[in-house]
């Protein structure tokens, strides 16, 4: 043991006491405490453990899951993007006005071109800049509201082929909704990428400490930029889930989605500093709130109330984020 | 700016002498530690630790790295309570619970990291951790820091924030604050491990101020040099033990005392060979200064050492070569050809490695693995379109830990388990890797024990010997002389001197180059 490593810790007495129940959100308690809502929920509300409902909440569960896999990048490179759910209404509205002109792959591939086209932008200035990631993605979710409502005229747009509304919104494969496989495959890939490329190597070592990682010769710039492409990429991804799911193209978007991807991201137990973390953990955090959400939405709480348990629900599992990296 | 602040020292001679306790029973010690020990978890931090420490003394506890040194004195400065054993202050027996409780009764510790607030004032600083009453005027806070910068013999701006301060003069600041409620104990923890040859001296000149003021000084170091100048008495520790205690008298010599430390008389570090610096020039710094331009010029095989005081310029060169900087006045031709990388990672593609200074911040990825942090920048050799191959980059980093000869457990365990030693002996395999004709160091053995210390300059040699060009930047005189072929003093931007196969003999002149009392040779 060297001295180092011990560290200079005020109250490090009370801190080992920590140490010796150290807990580890993914590994234990978030898996528990999903069974343990199933079952709560199972109990009050038949109605909860019927097929039916876990469809129902496997759907609700894929715009969440694919936002906060692009926001889990950000935030193991140790920034974050606030404006993925701008920039999915964007590319969402962009792709719709395009489709009936140029076709539905063609579509699709303009909704993904839009969201890796605004996330590179941002991703670029905050690298070439060495500014914000708050500051540039804050900015960049005004800039690509605006446009989507200038685009739209600030109406939501109808004009969806039905094709595509049947195939990806409600088209299923061997049992399962198309978007839930959409979601799921991009799920293993960011693993895959984050595990076992040199990019995803490079999203942890930039998050876990930018200057060691500039001076040792990792090339900051470009992979800060691509990072931030890969965020919005999964918007473009949520355009199209979205879009096809209400089948229209909203100009205002599930707002809300950004903020909650960063929640679920952090209750899965992703270090908020960098450096850390897996898709699995993402994964947990995203089936949590959904999970609660639902049981909330069947057992008949108020929106207001469901509102209030979601917040306590976050600030308690940062208070064991904590806990957990002592 | 170093200059400043020793004319600043000199300009005051006065300082107001503090009355030696003399109700201090004279039987029993300021301070003393009865058996004490100390774990966490399953290492054994101390075991059984007696030392006395006298009342008006200078008393030095001397170790490699994981001694045991800082353990006692955190335990002393209250951030760790015993697990066994008593510490007595005047023959009381003392728990100390704190740090504030440890300032109530009169021990102060300066850490070896400053916490100063960078931007406020120096008046700000000195009042920020002292025990305030609830109010006071600006007057009266300004006299106190008055009255405690010149017990330092400083007279600063005390309107000035502490960030336009020179980091020697901010190490004083911080001495300061520890001033502030009068203790009568102060432990400074590996003070000079930050300090430049000038610094160092400034350091000593309080250390001795305050001794004579009746304050008595523990000061925890691994450096036998620091010891040796301002020791009254030493304790020598290892592996959590006190091996020995003893005064310092005047005819011991910091071989007697490294005798006593590592229980062999060692030879310092055997001199080098000469060998003939006959390979190529494969790089070449032109600095055209005010008046005259100057070139560094490095062969292949060659270790070349920059040597110079805190913002001597030598960072500065160094900083250029890979990217860091750029500068009007310096011009770089690696291979004759006219080199201006834009960044690191532009200097590694032309085949320069760089280990920057500062393992903590601009070295390890603390929350990553040895094996993770060793590679980080050979990825591409174990990977085809960016897909890692886990099997060979494994195969790969065994290699190369044990050529770098790391002490470790598993490829997989957290960087930060190992020791400071350990984590630069990786940090310098990564630079190595990335080294293709040439190695830039920065401190290459800043904060490491003696036998790790070793083991680095014998890679770098070993390295230069195959070929590879290196450039050292270090503050660490005696280093320098042991390691480089070719030594080039800096000051104030200007390169003064330069010296071919370098022994102890030049220590006197390189230091003078290097303060500014210099004659430039032709």
């Amino acid at each position: 043991m060297n001295e180092k490593s011990l560290g200079f810790r005020p109250f490090s007495r009370q801190e080992s006491i920590l140490k010796t129940t150290k807990l580890n959100l993914a590994d234990g308690i978030l898996p528990a405490l999903i069974v343990l809502i199933a079952l709560v929920a199972g109990a009050i509300e038949p109605r909860f453990l019927s097929v039916d409902n876990f469809m129902n909440l496997a759907r609700q569960l894929v715009p969440l899951l694919i936002i906060s896999i692009g926001q889990a990048f950000t935030i193991m490179r140790g920034g974050l993007d606030l404006s993925m759910s701008s920039v999915l209404s964007l590319a969402g509205v962009a792709g719709v006005i395009l489709m009936p002109d140029i076709g539905i792959v063609a579509g699709v591939s303009a909704m993904l071109l839009v969201g890796a086209i605004a996330g590179l932008t941002s991703g670029a200035i905050i690298a070439w800049f060495r500014t914000s990631p708050l500051v540039v993605t804050l900015g960049m979710l005004s800039v690509t509201q605006a446009l989507a409502l200038m685009l739209s005229n600030g109406v939501p747009i109808y004009d969806v082929p039905p094709p595509y509304v049947d195939s990806i919104g409600f088209g299923t494969f061997v049992g399962l909704p198309i978007m839930v496989w959409i979601a799921l495959i991009l799920a293993i890939v960011a693993a895959l990428v984050l595990r076992h490329t040199i990019f995803g190597r490079y999203v942890y070592a930039l998050g876990s400490s930018e200057s060691a990682a500039a001076k040792s010769g990792v090339n900051v710039r470009l992979y800060t930029i691509l990072v931030y492409g890969v965020s919005g990429l999964c918007a473009g991804i949520g355009a199209i889930v979205l879009t096809a799911w209400v089948s229209s193209a909203q100009p205002i978007a599930a707002p809300s989605l950004t903020l909650q991807s960063i929640a679920a991201v952090v209750l899965g137990g992703v270090a908020l500093t960098g450096g850390r973390g897996t898709i699995w953990q993402v994964f947990l955090g995203v089936l949590v709130l959904s999970l609660l959400s639902n049981v909330m939405n069947i057992t008949g709480v108020s929106a207001y109330f469901q509102t209030l348990i979601v917040g306590i629900v976050i600030i308690i599992a940062v208070i064991l984020d904590r806990f957990r990296r002592t | 700016m170093t200059n400043v602040t020793a004319q600043e020292f000199q300009a005051t001679t006065h300082v107001p002498l503090r009355p030696v306790d003399s109700t201090s029973a004279q039987s029993f010690p300021l301070l003393r530690l009865k058996a004490v020990s100390k774990s966490f978890g399953a290492t054994k931090a101390l075991s059984d630790v007696s030392i006395a420490f006298e009342a008006g003394k200078i008393h030095c506890l001397l170790g490699e790295n994981g001694a045991g040194k800082s353990t006692i004195g955190k335990i002393i400065g209250g951030l760790y309570a015993p697990d066994i054993g008593d510490v007595l202050l005047e023959g009381q027996e003392i728990r100390v619970n704190s740090p504030s409780h440890a300032r109530a009764l009169g021990i102060a510790v300066v850490h070896q990291e400053l916490s100063l607030a960078p931007d406020l004032s120096v008046r700000d600083n000195l009042w920020l951790g002292a025990e305030t009453k609830w109010c006071l005027s600006r007057q009266g806070e300004s006299r106190r820091a008055v009255d405690v910068l010149s017990q330092l013999g400083l007279e600063l701006d005390l309107e000035k924030p502490v960030n336009t301060l020179p980091v020697g003069t901010q190490q004083l600041v911080e001495i300061g604050k520890a001033l502030m409620n009068a203790p009568r104990l102060i432990v400074f923890d590996e003070p000079t491990a930050m300090l430049g040859a000038v610094e160092k001296q400034q350091l000593f000149t309080v250390l001795r101020r305050l001794r004579a003021s009746g304050i008595s000084v523990i000061l925890v170091t691994h450096h036998i040099d620091d010891v040796m100048e301002v020791g009254d008495c030493v304790t020598v520790m290892r592996n959590g033990r006190c091996i020995d205690s003893f005064d310092l008298e005047d005819h011991l010599q910091g071989a007697d005392v490294l005798e006593r430390l590592t229980g062999q008389r060692q030879v310092f570090e055997a001199a080098h060979e000469l060998r003939e610096a006959t390979g190529e020039i494969l790089l070449e710094i032109e600095t055209s200064g005010a008046d005259s331009t100057k070139k560094i010029s490095v062969r292949c095989g060659e270790i070349v050492g920059l040597y110079g005081v805190l913002g001597c310029g030598a960072e500065d060169i160094v900083q250029g070569l890979v990217g860091l900087k750029t500068f009007r006045n310096t011009r770089y031709l690696l291979g004759g050809k006219r080199f201006k990388p834009s960044q690191p990672v532009d200097a590694m593609r032309h085949g320069v490695g760089y280990l920057a200074a500062g393992r903590q911040q601009n070295g390890v990825l603390s929350q990553r693995s040895i094996r993770e942090n060793l590679m980080l920048t050979q990825l591409h050799q174990f990977s085809v379109m960016g897909w890692l191959s886990r099997t060979s980059e494994c195969k790969h980093a065994t290699q190369q830990l044990a050529d770098a000869a790391v002490k470790y457990g598993c490829q997989e365990d957290a960087i930060e388990s190992l020791s400071g030693g350990n984590q630069q002996k990786i940090l310098l395999a990564r630079a190595m890797a990335g080294a293709r004709d040439l190695l830039v160091l920065e401190e290459p053995t800043a904060g490491v024990d003696i036998g790790a210390k070793q083991q680095i300059h014998e890679r770098i040699k070993a390295a230069a010997a195959r070929g590879l060009s290196v450039v050292v930047l270090s503050s660490d005189l005696p280093e320098v002389i042991a390691l480089c072929d070719t030594i080039y003093t800096l000051h104030q931007g200007n390169i003064v001197n330069q010296y071919e196969a370098p022994d102890e003999t030049c220590q006197a002149q390189i230091v003078g180059d290097v303060l500014g009392r210099y004659e430039v040779q032709s």
